[in-house]
């Protein structure tokens, strides 16, 4: 099978910094992929990239087709973008959160779905196990809800490529693992998932593979076993982990600096 | 999940009677308009003068002298109700006002100055146009120091400028105008007044109003993705870059022509949306119309108010909206302050 995304030396410049330089990158789909790096490594301005929120260098295609032929409506039907913090500005109903994720397949008012649009908005709420608030204001939430929430309206998109810019950030404990296998659970219904993480343990466990970023660079990309070692997180994190082995990738813990 | 999935086609109707139920007070508040003043007359008397029949004075009276006003009282005040409720879906703040990017007040300096130039009277066709020109002086000055692809806080940065730059015009203006006079008419016609306007007026600023209204209504579901940010609503396929443009032009157009008749008057594009939003559950893409109405009822029954209230000289429609909208607008405050504990919003 093809690669659904290839990246060709993708580079973006902010402010006249360098932020990301001349990335190369091929993913398979049906894959759940974590995207790792130390704060400020450029994994955010990747994900940004992907989903053709800032001007890049290069070039980014997705099955086939380049990024920049895409007008936005294809490119919003193809990539679906969960950015950080969960942020709503005004008490909308969380149902109407959701049929946003459609918003990319003409669905311009959520009181008037066809029925495609209306199966793809309750499956996503049913499997993100937020059926239940679907007419309550998100402004009234927990940030858990919330999360799962949003992570519907990404997931009722029904897009090939899901970007998600620490979904588990801010979440308790049990949210984060539903929030990560649920993310599995897409990616083995065929979408590429890249999430990005800081949670060492969970990528561990839960990816097919990780990508690794330091100073505006890829510095691994593989499996879990191959890419996290403990000369890695000593160079590029600067720490020592602990390491507990279970059949599924074992658990990390960052324990102290190196 | 398919007997839920069933449920999706109806899930949550917006209140079904609001615009037919707005629609309908704004059309009685037009005919209590066309018959209220020096001269009162039933609505009996105002569908008779309308329909032609009647006597020939009533006719006069409700078709030259109130019709004008009436007209000019729905569609400024629906614009300016349309105009507040994009600026608050486009920065995402119930607080945001029509006038933020300074094209009210642009229009206003520009039409002053030609005031104080003594280049047209008050009521004169050379005075909107003039103002409409200011209006649109505003965009590009607003572009060309914010640039064409700013963020929200550049270009509110700007519109504060600019804003600042034509109020400071306007107090010139009014320093130098030739006579007390002058500086007088200038005074009164800041006020805010829809008196002694003819159909011309109405002539001159429906097409803008007509078109800025229009403008506004476009884009309107891209408020409802805004609401998750811009990031987000861009990459929902919402080119935000150019919604803002789309606002900044919509209000420009539409408020400049408003303030070009009517001179300038305020508080409308805060309270309409405001008053709206719980009837619409918050949405800010189905706020727009009912907002729209609610402008119009309320300068309306400002409009009929002014020619009620007792008073030893008129009161200008501009100094009752500000008189009623200024509480209104503290009590917005109040309740964001009390609310920030609990709600987000």
């Amino acid at each position: 099978m093809m690669p659904p995304l290839t990246l060709e030396r993708v580079g973006v410049s902010l402010g006249g910094k360098t932020v990301l330089h001349e990335v190369s990158l091929a993913l398979q789909p049906a894959r759940l992929v974590a995207l790792l790096g130390p704060n400020g490594a450029g994994k955010t301005t990747l994900l940004r990239a992907m989903a053709g929120l800032v001007p890049a260098t290069g070039e980014i295609i997705l099955d086939g087709t380049s990024l920049q032929q895409l007008d936005r409506p294809a490119r919003a039907r193809r990539i679906a973008y969960l950015p950080q913090g969960h942020q709503v500005h005004w008490p909308l109903s969380a149902r109407e959160i959701v049929a946003l994720g459609r918003y990319p397949h003409g669905v311009t008012d959520p009181t008037r779905m066809n029925e495609a649009d209306g199966l793809a908005v309750e499956t996503a709420m049913a499997r993100t196990e937020c059926s239940p608030l679907a007419d309550r204001a998100v402004t009234t939430l927990s940030g858990g809800e919330r999360a799962r929430v949003m992570l519907a309206r990404v997931l009722a998109t029904g897009a090939p490529l899901i970007l998600a810019d620490e979904p588990t950030a801010s979440l308790d404990p049990r949210h984060q693992i539903a929030v990560m296998q649920e993310l599995k659970a897409e990616s083995r219904s065929g979408a590429l998932v890249i999430a990005v993480t800081h949670d060492l343990t969970l990528a561990s466990r839960l990816a097919d593979e990780i990508v690794l970023m330091d100073a505006g660079r890829i510095v691994a990309h593989g499996t879990p076993a191959e890419v996290l070692t403990d000369e890695r997180f000593a160079a590029i994190y600067g720490i020592r982990v602990l390491r507990h082995p279970t059949e599924d990738g074992g658990v990390i813990a960052p324990w102290d600096l190196a | 999940m398919s007997d839920s999935a069933a449920r999706a086609g109806h899930a949550v109707k917006p209140r079904a009677g609001l615009v037919p139920a707005l629609l309908l007070l704004a059309v009685l508040l037009f005919i209590l308009s066309l018959g209220t003043g020096p001269v009162r007359l039933g609505p009996g008397e105002v569908m008779a003068a309308i329909t032609g029949s009647g006597p020939a004075e009533n006719r006069i009276i409700v078709m030259e002298i109130r019709l004008p006003r009436a007209i000019l009282a729905f569609s400024i005040g629906a614009m300016l109700g349309l105009s507040g409720a994009a600026m608050q879906g486009l920065l995402r703040n119930p607080l945001a006002a029509p006038s933020l990017f300074g094209a009210p007040q642009s229009a206003a300096f520009v039409a002053v100055s030609m005031l104080a130039l003594g280049w047209t009277d008050a009521l004169g066709w050379r005075l909107p146009l003039a103002a409409i020109g200011g209006a649109f002086l505003s965009v590009f000055l607003l572009i060309a120091v914010a640039g064409r692809n700013a963020s929200l806080l550049l270009l509110i940065l700007s519109g504060l400028a600019i804003s600042a730059l034509a109020g400071a015009g306007t107090a010139l203006a009014m320093n130098l105008a030739p006579n007390p006079f002058a500086a007088l008419e200038i005074a009164f016609w800041l006020l805010g007044s829809l008196e002694d306007r003819s159909l011309r007026h109405v002539a001159m600023a429906l097409p803008f109003i007509a078109a800025a209204t229009l403008l506004l209504l476009w884009q309107r579901s891209a408020f409802r993705a805004l609401a998750l940010g811009e990031e987000a609503a861009e990459s929902l396929g919402v080119d935000v870059a150019r919604l803002r443009m789309i606002v900044i032009a919509g209000v420009a157009l539409g408020v400049g022509a408003s303030v070009a008749v009517a001179g300038t008057i305020s508080f409308i594009g805060l309270v309409a949306p405001h008053l709206m939003r719980p009837f619409v559950r918050h949405d800010p893409a189905r706020l727009l119309v009912p907002a729209a109405l609610t402008g119009a009822i309320l300068l309306m029954a400002a409009d009929i108010a002014v020619r009620l209230i007792p008073a030893t000289s008129d009161i200008k429609v501009g100094v009752l909206t500000s008189i009623i909208g200024v509480p209104f607008f503290l009590y917005l405050i109040l309740r964001q302050r009390f609310s920030l504990a609990g709600d987000a919003t």
